[in-house]
């Protein structure tokens, strides 16, 4: 956990906890109704007290028929879940410094900002199928339990988002937020597996994490190029004209996926490896109207 | 263009192997990255995934085919038959004779020689050779039959500029043993035509061509300069000739030791020489020199230098029955004063006599000076003399010596003559059907001239020629007041003549350079160097000094207009129709350009293109 979240990390993140309020929900937001009116509508159910959970929503009038803690739950009030898609594939450890970095520390970080909204916050991690699942976990108490789990998440397998994104639908209980961080750079493709994400009714928000090398290569001559991966080489001459033609693919390729979330009304936010997670959430991320 | 070496077509075979490098897949070093999703996608425009590759424009493969290509065609050896180019043995003359200092071509006539000749051996095919002589007083072959132009520039740059004249007659004779056997050779001079004229019938097999250096006629020469004196006046005279096809206006200076005496200006037409003279020297003058003030295009000869001659009488003893002629003649001689004496009243210890003259008779123990023989007796022990000959109505002179400089032999007759065997010693001067009539030369350490006949029995006291002749003689036997040193007629060397006390000989040049010398001593000395050479003769006691002038006015230098040659066989074996054409190879132009390809090859490599 130490090599993610470190002393610093957590600093930098009770910092950004006063100024970033909770997780919106899409562009869609206003389907939910706010957390702050919830408070005064009315009662739908109980539910034990967990630690971590607001005191003041116990239900003391039960606690002295039962004593037991029982929490007051509102129909309106009802909690938001953040579902985290971790690619842990191989291809995620590459790059200086890796994806793999940004893309937990922004998980962690998101997971924060959800439990400490008392939202509730399931992590998955993805490689050929959906080989890890966190299921949801609620309070602030939690926390430590999810940061342990993403950090260990080992690394290794090939990307298959589609298939992953599948196996998700065996823990699917209601809709929620889904946020699925990635390089994206699946030969399957993923936009089956989002798809699906929606129709599970998750607000879907795609975080495209790709290193310097991907959107930049520096690579000059006569190259056998070897996936990570698959292990699959590719020969392959290398010159000012190839690469200029890379640069377009990508180019395309990002177009290509941000149409698509377009037109399906997700949020997709492409983000180089050597940015800062603080830079992510308090600047980019607020832009692009997913935090806020 | 022709091909030298058209095997050289073979090396051709480097260009497909060079598009089969590019259509072979190259190899590849192995590179790991995160994902091959996005190169996949790019190659598949860009690449087919046969093993064969298309063949792309690709700026490299262009470069490199261009470079085989220049390399290719380097080896092939191409060339262009050049017009008016050079022989396969080509035979260049230059002239480094005083002439050639000239200024009319920037920045001399050699220089521009040197120029071309350069050029000509640029010009050298690869199986050419070129023979590199020297033209000058004397010919010098600075290189034989090279092929190296390095060797050849070599040889070039050390040919230095003379002051005398050029000897075509002996450059002629050394080519014309040179291509005897040849067929394929091409003699060029570089000259401005002023050469010594060929007298001799010389005709060479191969053909010639003159590369006429120079442009202009504009000198003013001093042609003499000369100092003598007259009792107790000393006469200087200097001839001036204006050789250019314009009037000039010049002032002539005349400098004794080095002081201005005197400023002349003059005026001369085209062509026109004038002499003039001055009466009066400062008293003690060694040495008178003339400078004529307006530069011209040879510089060398406007100023000359004459030393002024002791006037020392010389004493001179005839010894003769009566002989009035000779009486006469002798005392025409300037500084002579004639003593005369019968046969019988001669004594040989009669001495203080410079020279004796023995006419009809000679003593049994002869004088240790020079004399001069007339009708020698049979029996005398200096020359055999012959039976008697009758009725001689011409002689000849043999060659040309400075003893019958400006006699005239015509209408000499002999009534009656003793011809002479010529001695060992001795050169014939004048003869009759190959027999000697007057002989001269060093007998004994004594010059000594013989006359084979009675003057009383010719006409010839009665001709011109005949003092004329006896000055001249007198001149030679009458000895040099010191040790003698006399510039040869050749002007390039000084003889020497020290006598048996002389135990240093130091001669100082005009730049003031000294060089030393110890017996035994040379006969000649070199000299280059216009001006006043002095001779420092040390003996046990005493040193004595005499100084020679050696003066660049020359009637076949200074006339500096560029001319034809002086040689009859020119005319038949020259011209452009001898000409052949020569191959010019363009091997290091394209070795030159395939280098060049190369280097932007490898920019175009390191840019990435």
């Amino acid at each position: 956990m130490e090599e993610f979240f470190d002393q610093e990390f957590l600093a930098r993140l009770e910092h950004l906890s006063l100024q970033t309020r909770r997780i919106r929900a899409g562009q869609h937001s206003g389907e939910r109704r706010s957390p702050h009116k919830g408070s005064s509508v009315e009662f739908a159910d109980f539910r034990n007290y967990s630690i971590g959970d607001d005191f003041r929503h116990i239900d003391w009038n039960a606690y002295a028929r039962t004593e037991k803690l029982f929490l007051k739950l509102f129909m309106e009030e009802q909690d938001l879940l953040l579902n985290i898609f971790i690619d842990v594939s191989q291809s995620m450890e590459w790059g200086d410094p890796p994806k793999n970095r940004l893309v937990r520390q922004l998980a962690g970080a998101f997971a924060y900002l959800a439990l400490a909204s008392y939202d509730r916050v399931a992590v998955g991690g993805c490689s050929d199928g959906l080989d890890y699942y966190l299921p949801p976990v609620r309070g602030r108490s939690s926390l430590a339990r999810v940061w342990d789990f993403v950090a260990g998440l080992p690394i290794g397998g090939k990307t298959d988002l589609n298939q992953a994104l599948r196996d998700y639908g065996q823990y699917a209980r209601g809709p929620g937020v889904a946020l699925v961080l990635s390089d994206f750079l699946s030969p399957g493709g993923f936009r089956d597996g989002i798809k699906y994400l929606q129709y599970l009714k998750q607000e879907v928000i795609l975080l495209q994490v790709l290193s310097p090398d991907d959107l930049n290569p520096r690579l000059r001559g006569d190259l056998r190029l070897v996936d990570s991966e698959t292990g699959e080489a590719r020969e392959v001459t290398i010159t000012a004209g190839l690469l200029k033609v890379y640069r377009r693919k990508l180019a395309e390729f990002t177009a290509d996926i941000q149409g698509f979330c377009r037109q399906r009304g997700m949020s997709f936010i492409q983000l180089s490896s050597t940015e800062s997670f603080e830079d992510v959430i308090l600047r980019i991320l607020p832009r692009a109207g997913v935090l806020g | 263009m022709h091909l030298l070496n058209p095997a050289g077509w073979w090396f051709a075979a480097i260009i497909p192997i060079i598009i089969i490098m590019y259509l072979l897949k190259p190899r590849y070093q192995e590179q790991l990255i995160s994902s091959t999703y996005l190169w996949e996608q790019a190659l598949r425009d860009i690449e087919a995934s046969q093993p064969w590759q298309r063949l792309k424009r690709n700026l490299l493969l262009f470069l490199q085919l261009l470079a085989a290509a220049f390399l290719v065609l380097a080896l092939t050896r191409p060339y262009f038959p050049v017009a008016g180019g050079v022989e396969s043995h080509v035979i260049a003359v230059l002239d480094s004779s005083g002439s050639m200092r000239a200024t009319d071509v920037s920045p001399t006539r050699f220089d521009e020689a040197c120029r071309q000749v350069e050029k000509l051996i640029n010009e050298l095919g690869p199986r050419d050779e070129m023979t590199l002589i020297g033209m000058g007083t004397r010919t010098e072959v600075l290189a034989a039959r090279s092929r190296n132009r390095g060797e050849l520039r070599r040889a070039l740059n050390q040919v230095q500029v003379g002051a005398g004249n050029a000897d075509l007659e002996a450059v002629l004779s050394l080519v014309s043993s040179l291509t005897r056997e040849e067929d394929n050779a091409l003699l060029v001079i570089f000259s401005d035509g002023h050469t010594i004229p060929v007298k001799s019938k010389i005709q060479l097999a191969c053909p010639v061509e003159l590369r006429r250096i120079g442009r202009g006629d504009d000198n003013t020469a001093i042609m003499t300069l000369a100092v003598r004196g007259e009792g107790a006046r000393t006469v200087t005279m200097a001839r001036i000739k204006n050789y250019s096809s314009q009037p000039v206006e010049t002032g002539l200076e005349l400098l004794a030791d080095e002081n201005l005496v005197d400023v002349r200006e003059l005026k001369l037409k085209a062509g026109a020489a004038r002499d003039v003279f001055w009466e009066e020297l400062p008293a003690g003058t060694e040495v008178v020199q003339a400078r004529l003030t307006r530069p011209d295009s040879l510089n060398l000869d406007n100023q000359a230098w004459a030393v002024v001659e002791k006037s020392d009488e010389s004493k001179v003893l005839l010894v003769s029955e009566g002989n009035i002629f000779m009486e006469k003649a002798l005392a025409l001689i300037p500084g002579v004063k004639v003593f005369k004496t019968t046969p019988d009243s001669f004594n040989v210890e009669m001495g203080g006599y410079q020279a004796y003259v023995f006419d009809g008779w000679l003593p049994k123990e002869l004088p240790a000076q020079n004399m001069l023989v007339i009708n020698p007796p049979p029996g005398n022990p200096l020359v055999k003399v012959g039976e008697e000959h009758g009725i001689i109505e011409q002689m000849t002179a043999v060659g040309e010596d400075p003893l019958l400089k400006y006699v005239e032999l015509e209408g000499w007759q002999l009534a009656r003559s003793r011809p002479i065997n010529c001695p060992n010693w001795a050169r014939p001067l004048l003869e009759h059907e190959k027999t000697p009539l007057l002989v001269a030369g060093e007998y004994a350490n004594r010059r000594v001239a013989v006359l084979g006949f009675d003057l009383h029995d010719t006409n010839i006291p009665l001709q011109t020629g005949f003092p004329i002749l006896i000055n001249n003689l007198g001149a030679w036997l009458l000895p040099e007041p010191t040790d003698a040193a006399v510039l040869e007629s050749s002007g390039d060397f000084i003889r020497l003549a020290p006598r048996t006390e002389t135990k240093e000989i130091i001669l100082t040049h005009p730049g003031g350079e000294e060089q030393r010398f110890e017996p035994p001593f040379p006969a000649v000395l070199p000299v280059a160097e216009s001006g006043v050479y002095c001779i420092a003769w040390c003996m046990e006691e005493e040193q004595v000094v005499s100084r020679v002038a050696k003066n660049p006015g020359d009637n076949l230098e200074s006339d500096i207009k560029p001319r034809s040659l002086p040689w009859s066989g020119m005319v038949a074996s020259s011209g452009e129709g001898s000409r052949r054409a020569t191959n010019r190879e363009i091997w290091p132009w394209l070795l030159g350009l395939a280098l060049l390809t190369l280097v932007g090859e490898w920019e175009v490599y390191r840019r990435g293109y």
